[in-house]
């Protein structure tokens, strides 16, 4: 097993939509066997919470320029295409992982 | 019969809030099928994230109030209401018995609405029902009437699915978030002001071309966005207008405090809404299950929307705007804190009816700030009542507790409704 992704997970208030997505990729990677640490915030916050953070899930607007890859949380909450963004997300967080 | 009705309310009612919201979690829960294990960690998170909360509420109102009895006597202020956020109102808005009970009734709303075609929203931000549990605990308090307090929140619940419904062709293309619409119990009641200020500013020549850009806000403030480098300056400003300069440690340390509430009580809230998100899986399967086959729009929370680059910087500046207004406005009590973290969700839909202008969302949210407050101040201690129902521990004699987010004014008709009766 690689070493543990660090996933930061961020929408308007880093409290609602944040946590409730949160713990569908939780649940979704702990299946997978894919190691990773999960922390929420605002995203006005999210600027300043950025060390050592491998990816960015947000289910609102990211707007500002970064390195490092963001996903939209918005198909989690509407539960359309729910299985695309977990899958690339996945796929990614592997590569991250062992890479 | 009404004995043993009476017998056994009373004894429900004697458990508090921390045993029995749990319990009618877990009954939902189970009624949606949830699972037992599911239902019972949702049922006890809700417990544990109440009992959290407590402790958080127990630190900021002490913390807090001696500042404000200070502040109060000395700078002759009459900002006496204190704001404790939405996070905190929420969560206090679920734990009545009138409140808790809405989450079925808001559900029932939106199923008999669908049923009847009068609405193509699919709610299924459970959270943000806490709005429609505000107002129907506030018309209970003052109706004394469970019944009327629970059609209060009906009336709000479908008042905000109509919205949703009228307002979700414009959020769907502006923000890019196709079968989205958005039904928070709030937002929809700021969009007949922002129509309003509109009206207004495209009257006045020169003033209706103004178009601010707001590029560069972000990546120079972008520090006050954290909760605890914002509450902590918040704690100091406090802190020296209520003299505690005499006495350098007690202020540092009541600015950490303050730091540390606003960072401690997103997690604790964070808490209610894992409890929540079950309740809010399983009823958004079930409402797919049955109205799954027709279009619909599923309605989500204004939080999707907050990230647009004009609201993220007018959240910002909102922040010491709201300060003042606190004190110049006239015959407002209430003393902005909890919600300054959150003043991006008061704008949050003004771009999208004013097409993503920094100086819209601005001169908005002036005028959204000031009828927050005015509500809120004729709020009173309303909320205060609410929490003490609740179970909340706080103190006899200390500062009335608000939420700005709660200031809505169809809230505010209801409650003035309900003293009909």
């Amino acid at each position: 097993m690689g070493r543990t992704v660090k996933l930061m997970v961020c929408c308007g208030s880093g409290i609602a939509t944040s946590t409730h997505v949160a713990a569908m990729v939780r649940e979704y990677m702990e299946e997978r066997r894919i190691p990773v640490t999960i922390e929420t915030c605002s995203v006005q916050d999210l600027a300043n919470r950025l060390t050592g953070c491998d990816m960015i899930l947000s289910t609102t607007q990211v707007a500002f320029g970064t390195e490092i890859p963001v996903f939209s949380g918005v198909p989690l909450l509407i539960g359309v295409g729910e299985e695309e963004v977990l899958e690339a997300m996945a796929v990614k967080m592997k590569e991250i992982s062992e890479g | 019969m009404i004995h043993i009705i009476t017998t056994i309310s009373n004894a429900l009612t004697s458990l508090g809030a921390s045993v029995l919201i749990p319990i009618f979690i877990f009954i939902l829960c189970m009624v949606f099928g949830a699972g037992l294990k599911k239902a019972v960690m949702a049922g006890l998170t809700f417990g544990a994230a109440y009992i959290g909360l407590n402790l958080v509420i127990g630190l900021m109102i002490s913390t807090v109030n001696p500042m404000v009895e200070i502040m109060v006597e000395q700078w002759g202020l009459k900002n006496d209401i204190l704001d404790v956020g939405w996070a905190v109102g929420s969560a206090i808005a679920y734990s009545t018995t009138c409140g808790a009970l809405v989450i079925v009734v808001s559900l029932g709303v939106n199923i008999l609405m669908l049923a009847t075609k009068t609405t193509k929203t699919l709610n299924v931000d459970i959270w943000n029902f806490w709005n429609h549990a505000f107002t129907a605990s506030v018309v209970y308090i003052i109706s004394g009437n469970l019944i009327i307090g629970l059609i209060a929140g009906a009336i709000h619940a479908a008042f905000c699915l109509v919205m949703a419904d009228r307002t979700a062709a414009r959020v769907q293309e502006f923000y890019q978030v196709p079968g989205v619409s958005i039904p928070h119990g709030w937002a929809v009641t700021s969009i007949p002001i922002i129509a309003g200020v509109n009206w207004v500013l495209d009257r006045i020549p020169v003033v209706k071309d103004i178009n601010w850009d707001e590029k560069h806000i972000q990546e120079k403030w972008g520090i006050f966005g954290s909760p605890l480098i914002l509450g902590t300056i918040l704690g100091l400003v406090l802190g020296l207008l209520s003299g505690y300069w005499t006495d350098i440690p007690l202020l540092l340390s009541s600015a950490i405090s303050i730091g540390t509430v606003m960072m401690i009580i997103p997690k604790f809230i964070a808490l209610f809404m894992e409890s929540l998100s079950v309740v809010s899986d399983v009823a958004r399967k079930f409402m797919k299950a049955h109205f799954g086959d027709r279009e619909f729009y599923v309605g989500l929370d204004s939080a999707i929307l907050i990230g647009h680059p004009t609201t993220v910087a007018a959240g910002i500046i909102l922040i010491p705007v709201t300060l003042i207004l606190a004190v110049i406005l006239p015959v407002n009590r209430v003393l902005p804190f909890g919600d300054l973290a959150s003043l991006a969700y008061f704008v949050a839909l003004v771009p999208c009816l004013s097409k993503g202008n920094l100086f819209r969302s601005l001169i908005c949210g002036i005028v959204i700030m000031s009828v927050v407050m005015l509500i809120c101040t004729g709020f009173g201690s309303s909320m205060t009542t609410m929490a003490v129902t609740a179970g909340y521990a706080i103190p006899e004699g200390a500062v009335d507790i608000t939420a700005l987010s709660a200031g809505n004014w169809l809230t505010w008709i209801l409650s003035k409704f309900a003293g009909i009766f």
